[in-house]
């Protein structure tokens, strides 16, 4: 998708949902509030909208008709529908699909939606080696699958939990500091918390985890010409995006922590035709900490080995200069479901149109915002994706 | 009231997999036309376009990655903490299962590890791993 550096792709609207623990809503429900939200800030009809993206939702996942089922229930009538399952990638690999579905020509604008109320209710059955190799051994969750990961990075290049500490401790400030993060986690943190904070499976501890929560997000994409025709004059344009699937089948890396972003974030980077140095904010996906740190060696900001070098080196708050996270993350935010990768997605999107309230970064150009997600058999994980999003002149 | 373990659903796919088990016998499908050994059972060679067999192995293999877990999946919550790990077979696959024998602090990745077999599901089909030494 190197075309996308000619920016003929928009992103002009947002809305999202505050993340609430166990709110007892239903995921179509909340899909209905950001659908709802999101027509009424952008001055749009339904007429307008011809295009649907959505992640699955954990809630809702026996449902295989999720996509058409959103549809039916907003009154939308899309010429382009599609649910994605990229597990936590899937909602950056929406607004690609979208770009791509309205650069072939099948429609004009698109609503990306995610919406999952999985801290209520979870319908998922992993089936397959989760259900047959892991879990009947002793497989307990993502947690497992992170503490070996965590294992395996430390045994290379030593542990980085003082880095973790500190951007523990920076995603926090962000979510105290964003009135939509989950009401029981916008509470201060120090770097003892964080290394004081309680092993799940070790070396990982507590304050390295997502914590599940409910709550949806929806995104409108359409062309730059479209959105000049609507008579929009902010918005965003993705300037590169890549993704993979299943990095390394063959398994001819011979260790653990190397990942697609090893291949996705350079190709991302050289596709915008920018370097790391050149962009001004991450919004990388955090189902733990380690996987920031993971991300920034393998896209490129730094050597592998480097993570916690760099991290220690750079300010990484919300007014520092590279900000990491500024609504708190996923980690310190809450995790709703499969519309996780929402939660940094939104985030760079309110810092690009100037609306992160306390946590804005002025005059803040381009975010990198990435995707992981699903956890293969033995592997560090299935699909990376990274996007450069850029604020129009 | 404890949960009990997820039990293992064999399909036809795996049911040599799991019957070998319960001899105590450990197969990998083999691609011989790549020479390559695939773990988890597939339904094709992820290597090429030849029929897979079963072969037996050692179990012998490195520590790729261990943890040590306090969030038990279910039926492990008299185990627990208990520790998981990621093994390379000598033949090349990676195999995630429980360790016995060992104590977490005393691990190391690159060690040397061998599957054992534990009673614990009744008809001695849980491959475990375990200090090579």
């Amino acid at each position: 998708m190197k075309w996308l550096q000619n920016r003929g792709i928009a992103i002009v609207g947002f809305a999202d949902t505050p993340l609430v623990r166990n709110s007892g809503r239903s995921a179509a429900e909340i899909a209905g509030e950001v659908v709802g939200k999101l027509l009424a800030e952008a001055r749009l009809e339904r007429r307008d909208i011809d295009g649907l993206a959505v992640t699955l939702a954990m809630s809702e996942a026996a449902n295989p008709f999720w996509s058409n089922l959103l549809a039916e229930h907003l009154g939308l009538s899309p010429r382009w529908c599609q649910a994605t399952d990229l597990g936590g990638a899937s909602n950056l690999g929406n607004i690609a699909r979208a770009a791509a579905a309205i650069q072939a020509g099948m429609c004009e604008a698109v609503i990306c939606l995610g919406a999952d109320a999985v801290s209520s209710h979870d319908a998922t059955n992993q089936t397959g080696h989760r259900t047959e190799f892991c879990t009947p051994v002793g497989y307990s969750g993502p947690l497992v699958a992170f503490g070996l990961l965590s294992t395996a990075y430390n045994a290379r290049f030593g542990n980085p939990e003082r880095a973790l500490a500190k951007l523990a401790v920076a995603q926090r400030a962000g979510a105290v500091a964003n009135e939509i993060a989950c009401e029981v986690l916008r509470k201060p943190i120090t770097e003892q918390d964080y290394l004081a904070s309680r092993f799940v499976s070790h070396p990982l501890r507590l304050l390295d985890c997502v914590m599940r929560c409910d709550g949806g997000y929806a995104v409108l994409v359409t062309s730059t010409q479209r959105a000049r025709e609507l008579g929009y004059t902010q918005m965003v344009h993705p300037i590169a995006y890549r993704e993979l699937v299943n990095f390394d089948p063959g398994q001819t890396v011979d260790e653990l922590t190397t990942s697609g972003f090893s291949v996705v974030g350079p190709e991302a980077l050289n596709d915008a035709g920018v370097r790391p140095g050149d962009i001004q904010m991450l919004a990388p996906y955090d189902d733990f900490l380690i996987a920031v740190l993971l991300q920034l060696e393998q896209i490129g900001f730094c050597r592998p080995g480097q993570g916690a070098a760099f991290l220690a080196e750079r300010a990484i708050g919300f007014h520092g200069d590279l900000p990491i996270n500024t609504g708190g993350g996923q980690v310190s935010a809450g995790q709703p479901g499969l519309a996780g990768g929402g939660v940094n997605l939104i985030e760079a999107l309110k810092q690009l149109f100037g609306k992160a309230g306390p946590r804005q970064k002025p005059g803040v150009r381009n975010v990198m915002a990435t995707g992981i997600g699903v956890i293969p058999y033995a592997h560090n994980w299935s699909s990376s994706n990274v996007a450069i999003l850029e604020r129009s002149a | 009231m404890s949960e009990s373990r997820t039990p293992i659903v064999e399909t036809d796919l795996t049911r040599p997999f799991w019957q070998a088990t319960k001899q105590r016998r450990f197969l990998l499908q083999y691609d011989p036309k790549a020479d390559r050994y695939q773990f988890y059972p597939r339904p094709i060679s992820l290597y090429s376009t030849a029929p897979l067999v079963w072969r037996e192995v050692k179990g012998e293999g490195t520590l790729i990655a261990h943890t040590l877990c306090h969030t038990p999946a279910p039926g492990f919550a008299a185990l627990t903490p208990y520790i998981l790990a990621i093994v390379q077979l000598a033949e090349g696959p990676r195999v995630f299962a429980r360790v016995a024998d060992a104590k977490y602090e005393e691990l190391k990745v690159g060690q040397k590890m061998r599957i054992v077999w534990g009673d614990e599901l009744g008809d001695g089909r849980e491959y475990l791993f375990a200090p090579a030494n």
